[in-house]
């Protein structure tokens, strides 16, 4: 299998303008300029990316995950050709996203750039759109019946787009995305606002888009969308990326990080916490108190869960306390993000 | 490139900014009403306070030099305000932005608004004219010779757009002007209505003046269409012709050349929009 996007040492720069504050205002400039250029300025640089590097291979689903400001939006809105990276370049099937954009133009399909206005309706909105995209027309009314039945808009596609609750807007996008047939979709937050329900029919069909042999690079905040439908991860913070992987290798990575599900009754959690503080526990976070019964669900994050299980059953004997359940799991990938996002920081500092 | 896509594309650029402009359907009306109540209030000034020996150049009455004046300005404001607002407008809505990601070129988009401009214009210019006649006895010149002021008239318009395409060349380019825009623009707008003989001949300005609205095609092409209507085709009208050519195309070029540059910066910078002390980046 060969790449089918290259990110090659990709940085990106932005410089700001901040007023600071105890600068006299000017009134003629204000006049002019407007309230951004009042007082006194000073142009800082962030870096959005800084010498990002991967490949995604075809009919992979590239995962791009990260905390807000991490860089990511920017990544994809490089690979799209809306924005030109300062330093390095991608590669779209081989095109340079800076030199050779109009053809990678030709080989993507994102789902943050439908165009339109919010008196049409949906039906509207993706005619138009597949014409900016030189889609075939006589192919376009079956297609846009077909990915506004995916999407689950089917029934409200003649009603006008500014009545759309934001999770409406969202599927709207996404058919966008669906409408125009690319072998690279480029997805930004896919599912943010969608219910459960309809989020897990729709991570099947972004599944199903990349069986059929698409490339997608999405990026997401939810974990959920990792598990469920990546193949690989990137882990960006602060524009760098912090790891590379399957949500397999991931966990390899963090390693021996285990989850430790317990229900005690009778038994003080702030002690308890004080009489696990030296068995390699990393949290231990209260996930449900049940008032009639006084049973308390625990989850322990630790590296080593035999001693944990150790020293709980003996708190327990020794204050009268009682274990009602135990569940040891492998690290969820939630912990193995955390936990990479904290390296990161520590690198940073 | 396939010009029969690009007509395609555009066409349907303009027929949907139709359908958006019958959403506000009184909006044409009280556009009429405003060009009634315009000419009223001139005619009223023109009938008690002005002599009319002022305009005897172009052989038309004060009210009739006005009113032409006027509706050739609509037209004229519109080929210089269209292709800046066309690319202001697709900035702040960050239309630019996506579409620079689809097989559309940039330049489709602002035609097909730039055009779709035009056809409100086109009606206040018709209207200015018609009101004009019909309600207070305008005349405009010789009716045989109005084929060719309208050739002269498009040439203008075309010349006017490279305006235009300037004012969005140095908005895409300069983030000081971008910030600035709503007040440059306000200016050259004020000075082109004023000063390039639409309401007046540009002879009674003086000196300084008149050497400034002379390097805008408006001024040509006002006064060529008013002459134009009243001696028609005339060799003494060539060098006001070349002039409007000469101009038209140093916009024109300049302009395309400021255009392509500035869309490259805003590429590499991003879309950056204002707010209260920060600018903030929303890429």
């Amino acid at each position: 299998m060969s790449n089918s996007v290259e990110v090659r040492k990709l940085s990106k720069y932005f410089s700001a303008r901040v007023s600071i504050s105890g600068g006299k205002p000017n009134w003629f400039m204000k006049l002019i300029f407007g309230s951004s250029l009042s007082g006194r300025v000073k142009v800082s640089r962030i870096t959005a990316l800084d010498s990002v590097s991967f490949s995604v291979k075809r009919g992979e689903i590239f995962g791009l995950l990260g905390p807000n400001g991490s860089g990511k939006t920017t990544l994809l809105k490089i690979l799209s050709t809306a924005l030109l990276p300062d330093e390095g370049d991608a590669y779209i099937h081989g095109y340079s996203v800076t030199k050779e954009a109009e053809n990678v133009r030709k080989l993507i399909t994102t789902n943050f750039s439908l165009i339109g206005n919010p008196y049409w309706t949906a039906r509207q909105m993706l005619e138009y759109w597949a014409i900016l995209n030189d889609e075939d027309p006589s192919e376009i009314k079956q297609r846009i019946n077909k990915v506004l039945d995916l999407v689950g808009l089917s029934e409200r596609a003649d009603e006008v787009v500014s009545r759309y609750s934001m999770g409406m807007k969202v599927r709207l996008n996404l058919a966008a995305s669906f409408l125009i047939d690319r072998k690279v979709m480029l997805l930004d937050e896919p599912l943010l606002g969608i219910d459960p329900f309809a989020a897990k029919e729709l991570r099947k069909v972004i599944r199903d888009k990349a069986k059929e042999g698409r490339t997608i690079v999405l990026a997401t905040n939810m974990i959920k969308d990792i598990e469920e439908m990546c193949d690989k991860v990137c882990i960006l913070y602060k524009g760098r990326v912090v790891a590379i992987g399957t949500p397999e290798m991931l966990r390899k990575i963090v390693g021996g990080i285990e989850s430790v599900y317990v229900v005690v009754r009778d038994i003080s959690v702030e002690k308890l916490k004080e009489a696990l503080d030296d068995s390699e526990v990393l949290t231990i976070s209260l996930l449900k108190e049940e008032v009639e019964s006084g049973g308390v669900s625990l989850k322990i994050s630790t590296r080593d869960s035999v001693l944990v299980l150790d020293r709980l059953l003996d708190y327990a004997k020794n204050t009268g306390g009682k274990v009602i359940s135990v569940n040891v799991s492998g690290p969820s990938l939630e912990d193995v993000i955390i936990k990479l996002l904290n390296k990161g920081k520590e690198y940073e500092r | 490139m396939n010009v029969r896509i690009i007509f395609k594309k555009v066409m349907i650029l303009v027929l949907s900014d139709i359908r958006t402009v019958f959403v506000f359907q009184f909006g044409i009306l009280f556009q009429i009403l405003n060009i009634i109540i315009g000419i009223a209030s001139y005619y009223f000034v023109f009938k008690y306070f002005l002599p009319a020996n002022v305009v005897t150049e172009y052989g038309q009455t004060p009210l009739s030099f006005i009113i032409l004046g006027m509706a050739t300005n609509s037209l004229l404001i519109t080929a210089m305000h269209s292709f800046y607002a066309a690319v202001n407008n697709a900035y702040y809505k960050r239309t630019l932005e996506k579409i620079l990601t689809t097989t559309t070129s940039p330049f489709t988009l602002f035609l097909g608004s730039v055009i779709s401009s035009f056809l409100p214009s086109i009606v206040t210019t018709i209207t200015y004219l018609i009101v004009g006649v019909l309600f207070f006895g305008a005349r405009y010149g010789d009716l045989s010779n109005a084929g060719m002021a309208l050739v002269i008239l498009a040439i203008g318009v075309v010349c006017t757009l490279g305006v235009g395409i300037l004012l969005a060349g140095l908005f895409c380019i300069s983030p000081l002007f971008r910030q600035s825009s709503n007040f440059i623009t306000t200016l050259i707008n004020l000075f082109t209505t004023t000063f390039t003989g639409a309401m007046f001949p540009v002879s009674v300005l003086p000196w300084w003046i008149r050497a400034i609205s002379y390097l805008f095609p408006q001024t040509y092409t006002i006064e060529l269409v008013r002459l134009t209507l009243a001696y028609g085709p005339n060799l003494f009208l060539i060098d006001r012709v070349a002039a409007l050519l000469a101009s038209g195309v140093m916009f024109l070029l300049i302009g395309m050349f400021i255009l392509r540059k500035g869309l490259y910066k805003i590429r590499k910078e991003g879309f950056v929009l204002p707010e209260k002390g920060i600018t903030l980046i929303l890429t």
